[in-house]
Parts: C-alpha cells; structure tokens; sequence
C-alpha cells in the first residue's frame, strides 16, 4: 500500500509537494541553531582567554578593582628610532633611554618569601 | 523533529557542563595532626594573605611585563635593526636580544602556570581539605620560584645587554676617531 501522503490541493485545485516537519518548525530550528552557535563560540572564546594568558593581564575582573591605580600606562613611550645614522649622538641618545629602563627593570620582583610557610602561618608547629 | 530536538538538548548539556569547571583536589602528603590542626587554625589568615598577594601580583606583571617587552621592541631590537642598517656589527647584541626574547617568553608561561596554582589552591576550602591546602600553596610556592628565576634571568641579560652596548660604543668611537686622525 502507498503510505506517501497525498498531494496537497493548492485553492486554485494545482497540486503541492507535502510540506516537512523541518519546513513547517523551521523558525523554530534557527532560533535553535543561533542558539547553539552562540554558546559554541562563547565556549571557544573562553577556551582562548584563559589559555592564552588573557586572563593574567585583566584587571578589569571583580577582584582587582583595588590595585588597578598601581597600573602604570606608557602610550607615549616611543624608545629608539630604528632607522637613522649611527653617530655620537644616536649611541648617546640610545644609552640614556637604555639606562633609564635599566634601572626601572633592576628592582627584584616575585621573591619566594610572601608564600613561605612561615608567613602563611602552615609551617610545621615546635613541639613543646 | 523529535530527534533534532533531542539532539539539541544533548548538544546544550554537553556544552553547559564543558562550561563548568570542577577542580578536586586529592589529599598527597602525610603529615601530623598538630600540623593540620594548625593549618585549620590559621586557615582563614592564610587563605586572606593568598588573596592579597594573589592580587598585588597581577599589576606587578602588568607593569613588568609592559616594561621587559619596551626594552625588547622599542630598544634592543631597535638598535640592532640600525646597526645592520648601517651594516656594523651587531652579532654580540642581537644573540643577547635572542636569549632575552627567549627569556620573557617563558616569564610569560611561567607566571601563567603560577597563577592558574594559585587561582587554585585559593578555591580549595583548607579547613576540609588542610593537606590539600598544604600541598598547592608548596606548588605555587615552586612555580612562584620558576618565575623569580626568569626575573633574575632577565634583569642579568639587561645588564649583559648595556655592557655589550657599552663595549660596542667604545670600539666605534675609537674607530670614528682613528678615521679623523687618517684623514
């Protein structure tokens, strides 16, 4: 027995192929897929924030608001020019902007003290 | 249609969960009950410097990091571009430049791996889990370690870098003054 359904009968009596179920729900389906591309993308997008070192560099996190002034913001840094002759004057200029951000870099930063046990309060008790 | 939105909700699950990271921390090191009733004692001190130090570090890096790149970008290479330019010598500089670059390219990783330690152990409840606690503060302690190291390396290549600066100067201008007396 045929089981196909029967053609649809257009008012003007021409015949119509039948309509899916994915045609008839097909706003449906692309409110669906939006939705399923956007949540891909924020996964990815993420994915890359953390892994990529991002994530380190924010200040903008909840956390930080308190030591954002100790950010300090070089836009007009311009350092050495690449192109030009080497004279007197361009290894003087060189070494003054070299010294200075020398001297800038010379402090010790990340020493082990903050974290040691000691500090911390979880070192080993003295037995009494 | 049935199957798709099955399908869908399978999707949105898997993705949902993917979302949600869930660290367990396992207990490793055998220590002493007063060892860890002092850690449960002084969790709270402990876990309230974690975090200060945790956020003092990040402008620190901000901020070195700013400033170790302006030395590589806007000095070092900079100068050496010029020199060769200018087709003099610059082999001792640029394999200075090359260590230093590689140098704060593993900073950078390193402090990586050392935040993510300590974002971490400061989601790791110490009063339930004190040897838990223990033993990633002592991990965070070793990687806090790998990026001093790089620190240091960094600030010695600094120096190496303004020596050789220093010693090429001096030769070039003995050379352009030596080329004065020629003439």
């Amino acid at each position: 027995m045929d089981h196909r359904e029967p053609p649809i009968q257009s008012p003007h009596g021409e015949s119509e192929a039948p309509i899916s179920d994915f045609a008839k729900h097909r706003f449906v389906v692309m409110i669906a897929g939006s939705i399923v591309i956007a949540l891909l993308l924020v996964v990815v997008s993420m994915q890359l924030y953390f892994s990529s070192g991002t994530a380190q560099l924010d200040l903008s996190r909840p956390g930080y608001k308190a030591v954002r002034d100790q950010l300090r913001t070089e836009s007009t840094y311009d350092g050495f020019s690449g192109s030009g002759p080497i004279n007197e004057a361009a290894l003087k200029d060189f070494k003054e902007l070299y010294d200075k951000r020398a001297k800038d870099a010379s402090a010790d930063a990340f020493d082990g003290d903050a974290l040691s046990d000691k500090s911390l309060g979880i070192d080993t008790p003295v037995a009494q | 249609m049935k199957r798709l939105i099955t399908l869908l909700t399978v999707v949105t699950f898997v993705m949902a969960s993917l979302t949600s990271f869930d660290a367990a921390a396992q207990d490793t090191s055998v220590m002493t009950d007063a060892h860890i009733e002092r850690i449960r004692m002084n969790c709270g001190d402990a876990q309230a410097t974690l975090q200060r130090l945790h956020a003092s570090d990040a402008p620190l890096r901000v901020n070195r990091g700013q400033l170790y790149d302006s030395i590589s970008t806007k000095l070092m290479t900079r100068l050496n571009s010029r020199l060769v330019i200018n087709k003099l010598d610059a082999s001792v500089l640029v394999k200075i430049t090359s260590e230093y670059d590689k140098a704060l390219s593993s900073f950078r990783t390193n402090y990586k791996k050392y935040d993510d330690q300590m974002s971490a152990v400061l989601s790791i409840d110490c009063r339930r889990q004190p040897v838990a606690f223990y033993d990633g503060v002592a991990s965070a302690r070793q990687l806090r370690g790998a990026v001093h190291g790089d620190v240091s390396e960094l600030r010695r290549l600094i120096v190496d870098y303004q020596k050789a600066f220093d010693e090429f100067s001096l030769q070039y201008k003995s050379h352009l003054t030596g080329k004065e007396k020629g003439v």
